[in-house]
């Protein structure tokens, strides 16, 4: 700047038009400002929040976890994992390259390429091309995506959770299956669906564009609470000894199927069930409904034959109606009410007493003291029992039973006969095997359970076993238990006075049985089911066991299909208890604990 | 608005006059209000900060609860591994692989442990 070396009065001036000039312009713009804040903030307010709040305000559902299925060992049987689903949003595919991506997915998936090629170029949605891949072909798409980027946006994989059953067709009928909802549909997920799924939660949150919660406004959330973790009763080794002799034994007698139950005989706990034919609970849709919806071990009748004789003796001993010395005249074969009933051989004993009824197995005899008993006593002795009602069992779709009583209006004094020796009655092998247990445990009828105890987080909450009924006193449940050990020992030697041991080296009881298979027309088809139940050992029993085999193609008697089955596995359970063999029960040619088999004999 | 025009003294002078500090706090009514608008800025750099740190917050808690359900995906996936293994089928497979055989029956010797007067105890307890 210049400046002049002599002083100068003269005064700078600044003109009053610029100055107001300048400050008219600052008001305009500071104005301008003004009113378009005011119009965004005050008169588009509600337009505008409301918009922003559409864009960023959601509720999200948060899924619970399904609870977790374990044995009584803590293994885990069933479980959720997530599985990665593929999604396709057809609007970020390339066109030109969809056939040949098709082409690919088609070769991993293992799907038609041109369904995939048409959810591909299917614009309007988006949708899923494959459901809960395994996570090989998971990782391959992820790295395929991670390769060409281009090529593969638009396709996304979404974790889903999925009910994944580890162990297989194990205990699966026990189990019971999830369909494809999440909903429990059979067995212990179908009865504890409930507590199993859990309860949905909620976030309500501002979001941004990658889907996280914006804490400005701090979300509200009700959490989800995850479904209890389960435990069952079953013993993983009791429940695989059982599977393998009844798949072996379903298959050597060409079978149409079996049950297999075993029951802690002091608790009523179920230490293993099982059933043949199975199914695959990872896969319940490739089989029929009736395979995985229904459990023969509580739903499906039949008729008991022999094994109910131990109701027959219990009621007239229990009511005093006849005595362990009470004999009756068997001539192997009666007349009743015009109809034959005869014995399983037709070969007639004489003069028998109660415990010589299940020894030979005679029906005559049985219908003879069921007539002593008398009507309203051996049906007294049948419903203390539990027969015609559910156990209360904690699995879904239990059957109850056919009994018909006196004061049903089709009942006639034949049926009291024929229960007898167990036919016209129909029973679940549950409440069957239940019985026997209730024998062992002198007369204490349990609720049998399977579920042993829930947890929610750390609440865990135990089963207490629960009595329901003393059908017989304790006096006449170790007569009885005396019986059926020599009925037991019957059947290893084919007569007395030389009995073995079914189990060399152990007293068990077991009494074998064969029935024909209803019509459903009020006769019987050509065909039968052979069972046995007994407990081991029989002095203070562990186990109480029910071997069922299903119409068996090369013999029809339970002696020949059901009973080695059930020695097999009362040897095994007995050696899983450490329980020593007794050199004093020990027969001839026999070796403790070992079974010999009818062809090592020959 | 009124304008003072004032004559501008020499520039000795202007100089002496630009470093009086005390004049320029001479604001009036001004001073004010400038003290109301720097405390106004103050509370929203504050409300800004906190605002960006809520923020920040949030989105380590997002990434934390992303890392736990990864975690627990990872959890699930390892127990189901632990239960195939754990199956007695492929235990059972596994030990024929070795060339182990089930123990026969007859193979099985059993030791009764008699109670020491200790374990007796307990029992009555």
């Amino acid at each position: 700047m210049a400046t002049r070396t002599t002083q100068s009065n003269r005064p700078v001036t600044i003109s009053r038009w610029r100055i107001n000039a300048a400050f008219l312009l600052a008001m305009l713009v500071i104005g301008r400002i003004v009113l378009q804040l005011g119009n965004l903030q005050v008169v588009q307010h509600d337009y505008l929040s409301s918009k922003a709040s559409r864009e960023i305000d959601r509720r999200v559902t948060i899924q619970p976890r399904r609870g977790v299925i374990r044995d009584s060992k803590g293994n885990v049987l069933a479980l959720d994992v997530d599985r990665e689903s593929l999604y396709v949003n057809a609007g970020l595919i390339d066109q030109k390259s969809a056939p040949k991506l098709a082409l690919v997915l088609a070769g991993l998936l293992g799907l038609p390429a041109n369904e995939i090629q048409a959810r591909l170029q299917d614009q309007e949605h988006y949708s899923r091309i494959a459901r809960w891949l395994e996570p090989e072909i998971a990782e391959r798409i992820t790295s395929l995506k991670q390769q060409e980027p281009e090529t593969w946006a638009g396709l996304d994989l979404v974790p889903e959770p999925r009910r994944v059953y580890p162990q297989g067709s194990f205990a699966a009928h026990t189990i019971g299956a999830v369909n494809f909802e999440g909903v429990g549909i059979s067995g212990v997920e179908g009865f504890y669906d409930t507590e199993l799924k859990g309860i949905t939660g909620t976030i309500t949150a501002q979001w941004d564009a990658g889907n996280n919660p914006i804490w400005i406004t701090p979300p509200r959330t009700r959490p989800a609470s995850d479904g209890a973790d389960l435990q069952l009763t079953l013993d993983p080794l009791v429940q695989h000894v059982i599977e393998t002799e009844l798949k072996a034994a379903v298959d050597k007698h060409q079978a149409d199927g079996g049950t297999i139950i075993v029951l802690d005989v002091k608790t009523g706990a179920i230490r293993g069930m099982a059933s043949y034919p199975t199914f695959n609970p990872n896969r319940y849709n490739d089989y029929k409904p009736e395979e995985y919806n229904l459990n023969p071990a509580i739903a499906r009748l039949y008729e008991p034959g022999s094994t109910f004789k131990i109701v027959t003796v219990s009621a007239g001993l229990q009511s005093h109606s006849f005595t362990t010395e009470t004999q009756v005249d068997d001539t192997g074969a009666i007349d009743r009410y015009g109809w034959p009933l005869h014995n399983w051989d037709s070969g007639a004993h004489g003069m028998i007493t109660p415990g010589e009824v299940l020894y030979y197995s005679s029906n005559v005899g049985a219908l003879q003291f069921n007539e002593i008993t008398g009507p309203e006593k051996f049906y007294q002795m049948v419903k203390a029992f539990g027969y015609g009602k559910a156990t209360g069992v904690d699995m879904a779709g239990e059957g109850e039973g056919i009994v018909k009583y006196p004061d049903a209006p089709d009942w006639g004094p034949l049926d009291l006969d024929t229960n007898a020796f167990g036919q016209s009655i129909g029973v679940t092998p549950l409440q069957q095997v239940r019985m026997v247990a209730a024998v062992g445990n002198d007369g204490k009828l349990m609720r049998p359970y399977i579920v042993q105890q829930r947890c929610h987080a750390d609440n865990c909450a135990t089963t207490q076993p629960q009595q329901v009924g003393q059908p017989i006193s304790a006096e006449v449940a170790r007569t009885i238990r005396q019986m059926l050990i020599k009925s037991a020992n019957h059947y290893a030697s084919g007569g007395p006075p030389d009995d073995l041991w079914l189990v060399p080296g152990y007293a068990v009881c077991a009494k074998t049985g064969t029935s024909q298979i209803p019509d459903g027309h009020g006769g019987y088809r050509d065909a039968t089911i052979g069972s046995v139940v007994g407990l081991a050992p029989a002095e203070n029993p562990r186990y109480a066991i029910l071997v069922k085999i299903d119409n068996p193609k090369d013999d029809i008697w339970g002696v020949v299909t059901a009973l080695p089955v059930y020695r097999s596995i009362a040897a095994q359970l007995l050696r899983y208890e450490r329980i020593a063999p007794d050199p004093g029960m020990v027969g001839p040619n026999q070796v403790a604990g070992v079974i010999q088999k009818p062809e090592d004999s020959q | 608005m009124a304008v003072n025009i004032r004559q501008l003294f020499p520039l000795e002078q202007a100089r002496a006059r630009r470093i009086e500090l005390a004049r320029y706090l001479r604001l009036d009514g001004g001073r004010y209000l400038i003290a109301a608008a720097l405390l106004l800025s103050l509370m929203s750099l504050v409300s800004l900060g906190q605002t960006g740190r809520l923020a920040t917050k949030g989105y380590q808690l997002a990434q934390l609860q992303s890392q736990q359900i990864a975690l627990l995906r990872e959890r699930s996936t390892l127990l189901l591994q632990l239960s195939e293994a754990e199956s007695l089928v492929t235990i059972e497979k596994r030990a024929q692989a070795l060339h182990m055989r089930p123990m026969a029956p007859e193979q099985a010797r059993y030791i009764t442990i008699a109670p020491t007067p200790q374990t007796a105890d307990k029992v009555t307890r």
